[in-house]
């Protein structure tokens, strides 16, 4: 009977004959670097299509059908409404790096001070995460961070619960669930810079 | 640069060979392989924030590289990177006997069941734990210990592997890659 220190034995000697390459590690993370933004570009880009068909579906069907009068897609986004689903709304210059249109149209919600973007890549958020979809959501800073982590402190509307959630590495993608649905205000702080704003979350 | 750039490229320079010498005794092709690797190591610099985060990254990225491997990911990867230095050399101080250990014991492996020859290479060449491997697998841990003690058995019954046994010295466990 082969013992375990035989095995090991046996499969690093079988390893050792496997001639391998240097690491590229620098290569590989500039290749990943790129893989992130055209994945996240790509999901903005299929939320924006679901969200151009979501806003003319309304439209179509007319109120009396649907209940309620569509959201207007030019409606602004402030930080401090809890909308749900947050419309679509031109990104400020700043937040567009990474899109392929130059006026990009996007669910997003920008933060009280106008020094940070919520982008919704997929609506509505749900607390539980949806089986569906989850809750992304790309935080883009106004200013480049240091790489500093982007600290959110969630507060439900009413004060009965509070939970913090980190951004390793700074404002950039995330899922960001929250322990329940209702109306979150998020405390935001990265770096030497801090907004706030508020998320809707409802249940799947 | 990011920070968790530096952690994410330290973490590459530690673990690139073993990983891809993992990914060729778990069954990839040695063309292959490289490919196999720097797909899944691509994929976790996408999700960096989350593996620096996860418990136990070592299985976080294996069970990426392994799942890679498994859903017989065979795409040639057209990205991939080309090396302006040769590779390292095999450090056997007598070649020819190391090729013959080394085809012996991928032959025994390739006759393993493919999820005995997992967990014989996760736990006995990339020194993953009993746990650890669970994760990676997604099975549990009594199932690990089951599949490892099968597949020593196996390989004990191979009769190609009956004189590199005694040949093959033990070593000490390497992490320093």
């Amino acid at each position: 009977m082969i013992k375990e220190s035989e095995a090991t034995a046996l499969l690093r000697a079988a390893g050792d004959d496997i001639h391998v390459a240097t690491a590229p590690s620098a290569e590989l993370a500039t290749r990943g670097a790129v893989r992130r933004r055209r994945r996240w570009v790509a999901a903005g880009s299929a939320v924006c299509t679901a969200g151009v068909v979501a806003a003319l579906l309304p439209v179509a069907l007319g109120p009396d059908e649907t209940g309620r009068a569509p959201a207007s897609p030019a409606d602004p986004t402030t930080a401090g409404s809890c909308v749900s689903p947050v419309p679509s709304g031109l990104l400020p210059a700043w937040a567009r790096a990474g899109f392929s249109s130059p006026r990009p149209r996007i669910p997003h919600v920008v933060g009280d001070d106008g020094g940070i973007a919520a982008i919704l890549f997929a609506q509505p958020l749900t607390s539980p995460p949806s089986d569906d979809h989850n809750n992304k959501v790309l935080w883009v800073s106004r200013e480049t961070g240091d790489g500093s982590p982007l600290r959110i402190t969630a507060t439900l509307d009413d004060g009965s619960r509070r939970v913090s959630r980190v951004v390793e590495g700074g404002p950039g993608p995330s899922y960001l669930d929250l322990p329940e649905p209702g109306c979150w205000r998020l405390a935001l702080r990265w770096g030497d810079e801090e907004d706030s704003l508020s998320l809707a979350y409802t249940s799947p | 640069m990011r920070p968790d750039d530096d952690d994410y490229r330290a973490f590459v320079d530690a673990r690139y060979s073993r990983l891809v010498r993992a990914a060729v005794l778990i069954g990839c092709r040695e063309q292959d392989a490289e490919d196999a690797v720097q797909d899944a190591l691509v994929r976790c610099y996408s999700a960096w924030g989350r593996v620096s985060a996860a418990d136990d990254r070592e299985a976080y990225v294996y069970r990426v590289l392994v799942n890679g491997i498994v859903r017989g990911w065979r795409r040639r990867w057209r990205g991939e990177i080309p090396h302006g230095e040769l590779p390292e050399s095999p450090s056997a101080a007598d070649p020819a006997a190391a090729v013959v250990v080394g085809h012996s014991v991928r032959a025994a492996l390739s006759r393993l069941a493919p999820a005995q020859r997992q967990v014989l290479v996760l736990r006995y060449f990339a020194d993953l734990s009993e746990a650890q491997i669970a994760t990676v697998l997604g099975i549990a841990p009594g199932t690990v210990k089951s599949r490892a003690s099968r597949a020593l058995v196996a390989l004990s019954e191979d009769s190609s592997l009956g004189d590199l046994v005694t040949q093959t010295p033990r070593r000490t466990n390497d992490q320093g890659e």
